[in-house]
């Protein structure tokens, strides 16, 4: 029989409502702004890049104020009166008690390494505008995940991507055991294990507290699941050859370059030879100039700090020097168009694939 | 507004924005929006419960039911819509 489910974080009126109007605020940035500033951008005629772009539209109104949303509605969600870290933080014990609840359970399906040296660059960027990231407290995964449904693309498609990726990979995985780098609080694993029930997946990440809130997730769902906390630049928990397919979804674009080839490198330490590597993140941007206006714009105003070193990044020559051959890059979800904007904001969604070179053909 | 230091949004102003002007507004817009959503709905229960269709005491503050959300949601929506509808390109 199983215990009685712990008592879960939950958001009090104040904060449901202010959760509405940032995800109603996301609506119109995205729809009636975008694309006043998309008309008032082409109004401004050749340009020779997003920079001359950005000082042409400086005064424009619609664009201070797409701007400043982009920038402080993160701010506000997090940490406004009716923030999700105040949130959080009102309800500490609570979200402590159902982690712990949860490590009771299957203690072996979650692996924390209490002497995790997190990288700097990690630790000292607040990526999505988080105060203090979130690695060092016990709600932190709570916060992430609760902001997840609030984040700069819609609700619906920061759930869809993770389920359209693990079917689209059900359809080509070269076999059972799979690695997703960089699993957060875990849409990504779950995905893949209920598509693919027979596979063994095992989720990494840097942060012991949104690996405890993806384990809880787990067993509330009955997937039989392992997570376990480790560095993405060297996987260091996971042997050579032991993995058949490496995921990593929304996981580059955090990483700075040197960062990006050890884990590319240490993706292919631990894939058989053969095996796939499948990324899912922002490198082909739509619509010229102007797409990398706002590409650009979004990673500086939303705490990004490395997504524009990505863009930089000739990533096919990057894979085969880490070991991977036949690197195919492309939009997704496949058809989006490359040589228009969309007519709503979304982020440059990219599938990014490669295959393990065999042993003695490996950089 | 009161979820940011004066320093940091100074800088951040600065960084990426010309006009004060447009700090102040947009954030005192934001947090008067979201105060008259949480007023709107807090009135919509009271409505609510005066025309019998809701028996808890007028006024409560439980969280939101899920009969609730798809009102909230189109309440956002317009009170978004008319703080962000001036400004035109």
């Amino acid at each position: 029989m199983s215990p009685p489910a712990a008592p879960a974080p939950s958001l009090d009126l104040r904060e449901d409502v202010q959760r509405e109007l940032v995800l109603a605020t996301r609506r119109y940035w995205a729809g009636p702004l975008y694309r006043r500033v998309v008309a008032g951008a082409r109004r401004v005629g050749p340009v020779s890049g997003p920079d001359e772009l950005e000082r042409a539209l400086a005064r424009m109104p619609a664009y201070q104020a797409f701007g400043w949303l982009e920038q402080h509605l993160q701010t506000f969600k997090y940490t406004g009166p009716g923030g999700l870290m105040p949130a959080a933080e009102r309800q500490r014990q609570v979200i402590e008690a159902m982690l712990a609840a949860s490590e009771g359970r299957h203690p072996e399906r979650l692996v924390l390494d209490p002497a995790m040296r997190l990288p700097d660059y990690y630790r000292d960027t607040d990526f999505h505008l988080v105060p203090g990231g979130i690695h060092s407290r016990s709600w932190d995964g709570v916060v992430y995940e609760w902001a997840a449904g609030t984040a700069t693309m819609m609700q619906n498609e920061s759930t869809d991507v993770h389920d359209s990726l693990a079917r689209y990979l059900a359809t080509v995985t070269p076999g059972r055991r799979i690695l997703d780098v960089g699993c957060g609080f875990g849409p990504t694993v779950r995905a893949l294990a209920r598509a693919l029930p027979e596979a063994t997946v095992t989720g990494c990440d840097l942060s012991a507290p949104v690996l405890r809130l993806a384990h809880h997730r787990a067993l509330a769902e009955a997937l039989t699941l392992r997570f376990v906390q480790a560095n993405g630049e060297d996987l260091g928990p996971f042997p050579d050859r032991s993995v058949d397919l490496v995921t990593a979804t929304m996981f580059i674009h955090e990483l700075p370059p040197p960062a990006l080839r050890a884990m590319l490198r240490a993706a292919r330490r631990v894939l058989r030879p053969g095996g796939r590597l499948v990324v899912l993140d922002f490198y082909l941007v739509p619509g010229g100039t102007l797409g990398r206006f706002f590409h650009l714009g979004h990673a500086r105003r939303n705490g990004e700090p490395f997504m524009p070193a990505l863009l930089e990044l000739d990533l096919p020559a990057e894979l085969r020097a880490a070991g991977f051959s036949a690197p195919q890059i492309s939009p997704y979800p496949p058809g989006q168009p490359l040589d228009r904007l969309p007519e709503s904001w979304r982020l440059p969604w990219t599938l990014i694939e490669a295959e393990a070179l065999g042993g003695s053909d490996a950089a | 507004m009161t979820f940011q230091s004066e320093g940091q949004r100074s800088a951040e102003s600065e960084r990426f924005f010309a006009d004060r002007s447009v700090d102040a507004l947009m954030g005192s817009a934001l947090s008067l929006t979201t105060e008259l959503l949480l007023l709107s709905v807090r009135q919509h229960r009271i409505e609510e419960a005066v025309r019998g269709r809701d028996s808890r005491p007028a006024g409560g503050e439980v969280p939101l039911r899920p009969a609730e959300r798809d009102w909230v949601r189109d309440r956002a929506d317009q009170v978004v819509a008319a703080w962000l509808d001036p400004f035109g390109g």
